[in-house]
């Protein structure tokens, strides 16, 4: 077996403009009612299933090798096994991203069986009732733990996710040790940001008192896991987005990255091959976003702040200014002294 | 011989090479050089025999019988790695 780097091989799709993820975000429909989902509506079911397989295909020429669906909640559209088998026969990765709730044995067997490369789905709590009141759906923690150790038999790789707010500030210890317990990968954050629509009522969900230690102690955590790279460096390339990574919206739109949603254009007025290579506005953020941000410039946080433009753009709604969730961790870790 | 990808793959070509993913086992191939355009070739047809004939075509200082008896090796711990079946298998 020969070890491949693939944060080196996405490091250089990036630097050279070379596709190497597309995500797909197939419908807003959901089965749960989560408190802070930044989705403002559970309304569309998404595009149709033709549509997006010719994408896929689009993908793979352009030279994707990562797929990932995600929602809204996937498992609610009747197509996904079917578009999950389109991606590999297409030998593209499958990465799925899903709350696990109406899944079960005979979908999980047949997700082992299609041989997708990651399941990522989200745990609030170890406590049944915390995180049953954050889905505010009765029952739901007892049925996704039951669906994330069926994932383990099937030998399925998972990544669990713990969203920190108020409500759950200090879930990520036993959610961490569920999760270290069982091989599984990772990720935690006290970012709530904004609803897509701009409804900032989830930043009234965050975390309120002892932030500082907790910033601390998840940075410890989340140095032993795989976790998504985003530079301190606030020059050359930011992140993936739109470098390596497209996302597609439900309605067609076209994003560098689901949480830049940022129009580049709209498969269902063009393609995905045309809007990679020829979109005004991708290019543009292409060649922008290089330069360096004239706020950090002078910033004594930016050694240690992870600013994210998505963020920047959504919360602060300046695609090339200080991102003020950002800031908030930054502040944080400074006083830490990392 | 008649060969096709193993479903339980995932590949793509990058910068010249082309990487290979073993879904099943976690384990991951790099191909470069004459392996990389013997794995590319698959893509346009599944005879063992047919691609080493083009392969001898596109590298005309390699004979056809050379390159059928270096291939064979390679592509049988190909297919003992599950990267690709003979097509009876996949019946
Ligand atoms: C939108 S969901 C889609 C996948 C699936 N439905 C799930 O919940 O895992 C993706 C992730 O975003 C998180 N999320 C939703 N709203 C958020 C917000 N306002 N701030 C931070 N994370 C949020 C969810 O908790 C989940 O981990
Ligand atoms: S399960 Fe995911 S998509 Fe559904 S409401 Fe919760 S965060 Fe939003
Ligand atoms: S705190 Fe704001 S200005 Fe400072 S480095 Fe971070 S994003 Fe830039």
């Amino acid at each position: 077996m020969i070890s491949v780097d693939l944060n080196e091989l996405s490091e250089k799709c990036k630097k050279n403009q070379r596709l190497f993820n597309v995500m797909f975000v197939l419908l807003n429909g959901c089965d749960q009612n989560c408190i802070h989902c930044y989705i403002p509506n559970h309304n569309s079911y998404g595009l149709p299933t033709q549509k997006i397989k010719d994408t896929i295909l689009e993908a793979r020429s352009l030279g994707a090798l990562n797929i990932t669906f995600t929602g809204g909640e996937i498992l609610l559209r009747k197509d996904l096994f079917e578009l999950i088998e389109f991606a590999r026969n297409q030998f593209l990765r499958v990465f799925l991203m899903s709350n696990a709730y109406s899944l079960n044995e005979t979908k999980i067997k047949r997700l082992s069986q299609l041989g997708i490369a990651e399941f990522s789905t989200t745990v609030f709590s170890m406590d049944p009732k915390i995180h049953d009141m954050i889905t505010r759906t009765k029952g739901s923690f007892e049925q996704i733990y039951k669906n994330i150790l069926l994932l383990k038999k099937y030998d399925i790789s998972v990544t669990i996710k713990t969203p920190l707010m108020e409500l759950n500030k200090y879930a990520y210890k036993q959610v961490e040790a569920f999760a270290r317990e069982n091989n599984f990968n990772f990720m935690t954050t006290t970012t709530i940001f904004t609803k897509a629509d701009g409804d900032d009522s989830p930043h009234e969900l965050q975390i309120r008192d002892g932030l500082h230690d907790i910033t601390m102690e998840i940075e410890e955590i989340l140095n032993n896991y795989r976790s998504i790279s985003l530079s301190t460096n606030k020059e050359g390339i930011p992140c993936s987005a739109g470098f390596s990574n497209i996302c597609i919206n439900y309605d067609g739109d076209v994003w560098p990255c689901n949480s830049l949603m940022l129009k580049v254009g709209n498969i269902l007025e063009g393609n995905l091959t045309n809007i990679w290579t020829n979109s005004v506005e991708l290019n543009l953020w292409r060649k922008k976003s290089v330069e360096p941000i004239s706020a950090c410039t002078t910033c004594k946080l930016k050694g240690v702040c992870l600013r994210c433009p998505g963020m920047a753009l959504l919360e602060d709604n300046n695609l090339y200014g200080c991102s003020s969730s950002a800031k908030k961790i930054a502040i944080e870790k400074f006083k830490g002294g990392s | 011989m008649k060969i096709t990808y193993s479903k339980n793959i995932a590949w793509q070509e990058f910068f010249g090479t082309v990487h290979i993913f073993n879904e099943i086992s976690h384990e991951a191939f790099i191909l470069n050089d004459l392996a990389k355009e013997f794995w590319l070739l698959i893509s346009k047809s599944n005879d063992f025999d047919e691609i080493c004939y083009m392969l001898s075509k596109n590298f005309s200082t390699i004979s056809f019988e050379q390159v059928k008896s270096d291939f064979n090796e390679f592509m049988v711990d190909l297919i003992h790695n599950d990267l690709l079946h003979t097509v009876e298998d996949e019946l």
